[in-house]
């Protein structure tokens, strides 16, 4: 029984990171209809950033979580820089430019990562100092719960923008209609290179909680983390920000009770099996929505 | 419609990529061979005359060399050409007849640390025509080249290659290393020392060197009466271990054992410590060079087997740290240069027993050569090197020599 709850624990946690990232996927596929593959590369980088600027942190006497303040300002410029130079120019091209350009930046960025930051993969400092708490047999993390937290209030916070604010009424015009959005003195570029800001700076955040359970940065570790986080995009249906924390869960609870429960080898299989699965069965998604408007 | 089409295209592409990293080594290998067989086949033939042709002359041994220079396990490959470079300016400058030349402009030919790399590796250093090729670290890029090497008939010394299965593959591939049943022996011995009852096991399933020192650490294990109470898997590329921490504290094992590489040992280190597991948790030669900064209390009470060590007080051991700390620090100062070190010297030496420095005299003068240098050892007639193994611990973070266990 405890090892039963001890997996939900562990497998909550693993989804939260999952859900991070998965909200920077839908928030671009939402606005602009492109799956930027490289949004996992953005969260190496984010790591990398960590990894340079915790011990700066430390140093200076204040905690080590606020160096996700440089994480995200260096996202945000990566990410909007990666939007102006390569994703804009191929916009009117198809989607399918789009996406091979995607993967372009994500190989570009990996390998200009090795240039500048080694082929090494580095230790993170331990980013929270948290105990963790013990009932009945199981050990939960108070990182565990700020990581689910974070998760949540992410989701939430960006649900509410979207829907709420000004910019996120011209968000969710500009995928509707590009042309009718510009009569409406929507200026489409600044609100695509917004949503580019936004999703980057998740990817930020993603990457301080990503480092604080898995304290490791690698070059490559964006691809696999994006990865995952793509598929729980689509399983929780695409462009749907509820989706894509439910999908990220759910991913997250499969891959630690498949390991758990049934084999360590088949976690990965039977994940991408699911989303065949959830795809012929239903291509939306779960929470996703086969008309309408999706952010 | 479209949109379907196009999320079934790119989901058939993911998993098609997926099932290819998953399964994909072993059938790489063989699928791969087939086609790079023609154009060896007649490369070799070429290669064989003229160097035949060129060495009666020249006593200069053409040395191909590969490691990783990326990957997770890079600061391997960094040791390796570091070594090797310094093994070779110290024999071109001696007055050794014979000399060396390292193929590729005396760089280290990069595999990334991946399996499916080895083969392109490998074939690359084909134009170059070395005569002997020195390399690789990792068991699961050894075979495939070994493959290559076997039906090419060039000699082969796997540095660092532990897996048994490695030199099996033909007359012409050694190693100046030990191999993973002799390992895994001297881990169970070890962890029947330190009072282990009950064995816990966790290995990388896709890896040839894992497999290989996890069946051998079994065997041993239960023969001398540990209990082998939970096996789990996990992959090379993994970063999360809770699944696995999970069950290894519900076993109730009282020793966890954990044969894969250095980049992932931080983490199931940390995610089975915090998990509430405090027993010892050990690896083998892989663990060499495993970053420990953050979890100094972590590594409390973790033990591995290695190829050499360099608290090691013997002379040569001495002078080789010393040279090579003063050159290049002490960073990258790990079991695999050391084996690279010795790689080359032992050409040489093969060279000299062998009475040329073409493959043929360097494969006749390596067979069952004795060998002193950093390592001391007698390669036996299947190549091995019968040498002893060495038990590392931590202490505050820092790898701290234990004991040496002669074979």
């Amino acid at each position: 029984m405890s090892l039963f709850i001890q997996s939900l624990v562990n497998g909550l946690n693993q989804g939260a990171i999952y859900a991070l990232i998965a909200l920077g996927y839908t928030m671009v596929y939402g606005i602009i209809r492109m799956i930027n593959f490289a949004h996992g590369d953005f969260i190496m980088v984010g790591s990398y950033t960590l990894f340079y600027t915790i011990p700066l942190m430390i140093r200076a006497g204040m905690p080590a979580w606020m160096a996700v303040l440089f994480a995200v300002a260096v996202c945000t410029v990566v990410g909007i820089l990666v939007e102006v130079i390569a994703y804009r120019p191929v916009r009117k091209a198809g989607s399918l430019t789009a996406l091979i350009t995607a993967l372009a930046m994500s190989l570009f960025l990996e390998n200009m990562a090795m240039v500048l930051f080694g082929p090494n993969p580095r230790s993170v400092p331990a980013i929270f100092k948290l105990p963790s708490l013990e009932f009945i047999g199981v050990k939960l993390q108070l990182k565990y719960i700020i990581t689910f937290a974070i998760g949540l209030l992410m989701m939430i916070s960006l649900t509410l923008f979207v829907r709420f604010t000004k910019l996120g009424k011209a968000m969710r015009a500009v995928p509707q209609d590009k042309q009718a959005a510009t009569l409406m003195g929507i200026k489409v570029n600044n609100i695509i290179t917004v949503t580019f800001g936004i999703g980057s700076a998740l990817a930020a955040v993603a990457a301080l909680l990503y480092c604080s359970t898995y304290p490791r940065v690698t070059l490559d570790m964006g691809s696999m983390m994006g990865l995952k986080a793509f598929i729980a995009a689509v399983l929780g249906g695409i462009g749907s920000l509820p989706g894509a924390m439910a999908g990220g869960l759910l991913v997250g609870l499969i891959e630690i009770f498949v390991k758990v429960y049934v084999a360590p080898g088949w976690y990965e299989a039977i994940t991408y099996s699911l989303l065949i699965i959830v795809l012929i069965v239903r291509p939306s998604g779960i929470l996703g929505k086969n008309i309408g408007e999706k952010v | 419609m479209k949109r379907k089409l196009l999320a079934f295209v790119l989901t058939s592409v993911l998993v098609g990529t997926m099932l290819a990293g998953c399964s994909g080594n072993p059938p790489q290998s063989s699928s791969s061979s087939p086609t790079a067989a023609p154009t060896t086949a007649s490369s070799e033939s070429s290669s064989g005359s003229d160097t035949s042709a060129a060495d009666g002359e020249d006593n200069i041994i053409r040395i191909g060399v590969v490691g990783s220079l990326t990957g997770g396990s890079a600061i391997y490959g960094q040791g390796a050409q570091n070594s090797v470079t310094m093994a070779a300016e110290e024999i071109n400058a001696s007055d050794s007849p014979i000399k060396v030349e390292i193929v590729n402009g005396g760089k280290v030919v990069d595999d990334a640390g991946d399996a499916k790399q080895a083969v392109n590796a490998y074939n690359s250093l084909e134009p170059e025509k070395p005569e002997a090729i020195v390399g690789a670290f990792f068991s699961s890029i050894t075979i495939p080249m070994a493959e290559l090497a076997n039906e090419q008939g060039m000699l082969l010394l796997a540095t660092g290659a532990t897996n048994v299965k490695v030199t099996q593959i033909g007359p012409t591939i050694f190693r100046d290393n030990f191999i993973d049943p002799f390992q895994g022996e001297m881990a169970a011995n070890f962890a029947k020392e330190i009072g282990a009852t009950k064995a816990a096991i966790v290995y990388a399933k896709d890896d040839d060197y894992s497999n290989g020192l996890k069946d051998a650490f079994i065997e041993s294990a239960t023969k001398i009466g540990i209990e082998i109470v939970y096996t789990g898997e996990c992959t090379t590329k993994d970063t999360d271990f809770t699944a696995q921490a999970s069950k290894v504290v519900d076993s109730g094992a009282d020793f966890l054992f954990y044969p894969a590489f250095l980049d992932t040992v931080p983490l199931i280190v940390q995610q089975v410590r915090d998990a509430g597991f405090d027993g010892p948790i050990m690896g083998g030669d892989g663990w060499d060079g495993a970053d420990t900064s953050g979890l100094e209390s972590y590594f409390e009470n973790c033990y591995f087997t290695n190829h050499y060590s360099s608290e090691d007080t013997s002379p040569a051991v001495q002078a080789f740290v010393t040279k090579y700390t003063e050159r290049y620090g002490a960073d990258t100062l790990n079991a695999c240069a050391a084996l690279y070190y010795d790689a080359i010297y032992m050409l040489v030496e093969a060279a000299k027993r062998g009475g040329g420095t073409d493959t043929a005299s360097l494969v006749k003068g390596m067979t069952g050569m004795s060998f002193s240098g950093v390592g001391t050892f007698t390669l036996d007639e299947n190549r091995n090197a019968i040498k002893a193994v060495v038990i590392n611990t931590y202490v505050d973070g820092k790898v701290k020599w234990l004991k040496t266990l002669e074979p």
